[in-house]
């Protein structure tokens, strides 16, 4: 390792040619490969009339190659009582442990991992970030998460030389995150979330906690969970706090800003990015495979994921692509023929003092619809006549669509999602 | 004390009510709590093959990594589910697609979000929840370890690893807990647990002879 910007140079920042080289190795070794052990694979590409022989490039396989997604995974799961979806591809005793997703919408999809002694496993590339965000040897390394994720993260923390201390992502834990923040002085934190951070702002002075004092050792902090309201952003800025946007990449890795936050970089040297059907405003649809996983490959995942994106140089220097998440493809409600994301009607609810936190549900019975519904939460004991009326004139401003509002306190929104989010769309 | 590059990670001590120290824990350390969390699965009839599911917190991972280091060791797979009511799904989602032969960790807060308590797989429960769960042995953090209930049931308490640990009560009957080699990245000595228990000593009906917590008051 050395104290220059990138900890693995050669890759971060290598040509777009040899970027497309690497993937086309890793591809064509993969493919024969998933499709002789996955079962799902193997029925997609045999319901298409593809067989590995037809993909001997780039070319063939994006011209080719059927896509899956998560219902086509949990069709096969429930079918074929499978609880891995048919994606597993090494017999079941050579898997050592099975994580799974955060299940916000639904039943968590279970991710086998097999990783051999000694070894870093899956999301090895993450260190490109932590190095970033300055992590470097001898460091501690704050985790505040959750279990089902797994120990992969820990893994990655001591390969480079540094440790992790353990917190719960709960405001629970926060007197002794303040006190160990001050005692051992971690660099890096994994991670912050919208109600955490609305937390920290509510429950800090009430601690008697000065968070940008308290925070001050940080040199970075993975944000996720959810997209950065502007309001949150504002205030971890007041705080002094570098916040690094960390967010999926179709279920086959993460995504993570640079020091520029100018997009989230994935590594394509670990999975070969699509960007497709997309709409004259920017906005498509995240297509990833999965380049290094032979426990439970992706290909052709369709994300539904709506991103902006691009494979430009950033100014970091890495040739990898970036993304901008937008919100998901099954989220979108189309009134009077406008199509309207969350992420479109946050900054609206947000700027309005009483639900300064964003917490919101847009309702969503079918795609189309002929009014804008939405589960808007406040604070405190606001007089809700005035405030649904505020909210209303909100969003016609913001999104161009007057909404239908029903006002809940934020702690009874709170209570639908795991801690660091919440579900964003309800039927009802 | 051990270097950064020599720990495994920073953990907190159970029952410390957020004012402990850190709980720091080596390569070392764990590579010998490993050991005794293998003895501690296999007298569930955890083996090859098997899957066991872990309810825990993360700040517990220096309590709970060496049982799952174990369980890979024995050939059996893991999960996680976090200890919390908005987790409770996870927990009912993997009992029910992976059917585990052990669930290990259930506290209250887990069963105030589950429709039913299964129990066809062992469970190992927290002083929360072991009376509302029929047939379910001991998981009692228990500051820097877990003593862990086994097939002689309920009534025989939970193991303490004998080469890490000595345990003793105090005038209060409070459970103490101290180093039982110097070695440790974290001396402790009589930590007080915050658990009321007696102490079984001698061979247990499982085969072990580890001294044994037996809580009398949940």
């Amino acid at each position: 390792m050395t104290d220059e910007r990138y900890i693995d140079p050669q890759e971060e920042t290598m040509s777009r040619a040899d970027i497309e080289r690497v993937q086309e190795a890793k591809l064509l070794e993969l493919i024969p490969w998933a499709y002789e052990h996955s079962p799902l694979i193997r029925a997609t590409w045999d319901a298409a009339g593809v067989h590995p022989r037809d993909v001997r490039s780039l070319a063939d396989f994006r011209e080719r190659v059927p896509f899956v997604d998560k219902d086509s995974i949990r069709q096969f799961r429930d079918a074929h009582d499978d609880p891995y979806g048919g994606t597993l591809c090494i017999d079941e005793s050579e898997i050592s442990a099975v994580f799974s997703t955060s299940g916000t919408t639904g039943d968590p999809t279970l991710v086998a991992e097999s990783v051999p002694r000694g070894e870093t496993g899956p999301g090895g590339a993450l260190r490109r970030e932590f190095w970033e965000m300055g992590v470097r040897p001898d460091d501690l390394f704050a985790v505040m998460l959750f279990t089902f994720r797994g120990p992969g993260l820990s893994r990655i923390i001591r390969s480079m030389g540094a440790a992790p201390v353990w917190f719960d992502h709960h405001p629970d834990d926060f007197a002794r995150f303040f006190a160990w923040s001050a005692a051992l002085e971690p660099v890096a934190l994994y991670s912050l979330s919208g109600p955490l951070i609305m937390a920290l702002q509510y429950l800090a002075p009430a601690m008697g906690v000065d968070v940008a004092d308290a925070m001050s050792c940080y040199r970075g902090i993975i944000y996720a969970g959810e997209p950065l309201g502007l309001r949150a952003k504002a205030k971890t800025d007041e705080w002094g706090l570098e916040l690094f946007v960390h967010t999926g990449l179709g279920d086959v890795g993460a995504a993570t800003e640079c020091k520029e936050h100018d997009g989230c970089h994935f590594w394509e040297d670990g999975a070969l990015v699509e960007w497709l059907d997309v709409d004259e405003s920017g906005r498509g649809e995240l297509v990833a495979t999965s380049l290094d996983d032979r426990t439970a490959p992706l290909i052709r995942y369709r994300s539904d994921d709506l991103v902006r994106m691009t494979f430009d140089r950033c100014a970091c220097g890495r040739t990898h692509g970036r993304f901008w998440p937008l919100g998901r493809k099954g989220d979108e409600v189309v009134v009077g023929g406008r199509t309207v994301l969350p992420l479109d009607v946050w900054p609206a609810v947000e700027a309005v003092d009483d639900c300064a936190a964003g917490l919101f549900q847009v309702i969503r019975s079918a795609r189309e619809a002929d009014v804008l519904r939405l589960r808007v939460g406040y604070a405190g004991s606001p007089a809700l006549d005035g405030l649904r009326e505020e909210v209303i004139a909100s969003v016609a401003t913001v999104v161009g669509v007057a909404p239908e509002v029903e006002l809940v306190p934020n702690d009874a929104l709170l209570r639908l999602g795991p801690p660091h989010k919440i579900p964003r769309v309800a039927k009802s | 004390m051990s270097t950064t590059r020599q720990l495994w990670g920073i953990g907190r001590l159970a029952g410390d009510a957020g004012n402990g120290p850190p709980y720091r824990v080596s390569g070392d350390d764990v590579r010998k709590d490993f050991k005794a969390a293998i003895a501690a699965l296999q007298s569930l009839g955890v083996g090859a093959g098997d899957h066991v599911l872990f309810v825990s917190m993360l700040s517990e991972a220096a309590q709970v990594g060496p049982f799952e280091l174990a369980a890979s060791r024995l050939g059996a797979r893991y999960s996680s589910a976090d200890a919390q009511q908005f987790d409770a799904h996870r927990t009912a989602t993997l009992v029910r697609r992976v059917r585990p032969k052990a669930v290990l960790g259930v506290n209250a807060a887990v069963l105030a979000g589950l429709d039913e308590i299964e129990v066809d797989p062992a469970v190992g429960a927290r002083p929360d929840a072991i009376d509302r769960i029929p047939g379910a042995t001991w998981w009692l953090p228990v500051g820097p370890a877990v003593a862990v209930g086994c097939t002689a049931g309920r009534a025989a308490g939970g193991h303490v690893d004998a080469g890490e640990w000595r345990i003793e009560t105090d005038r209060e009957g409070q459970v103490r807990i101290s180093n039982a080699r110097p070695e440790r990245a974290t001396a402790l000595d009589r930590w007080p647990t915050g658990i009321l228990a007696s102490i079984a000593a001698g061979p247990c009906g499982c085969g072990r002879d580890d001294p044994r917590l037996v809580v009398t008051t949940t």
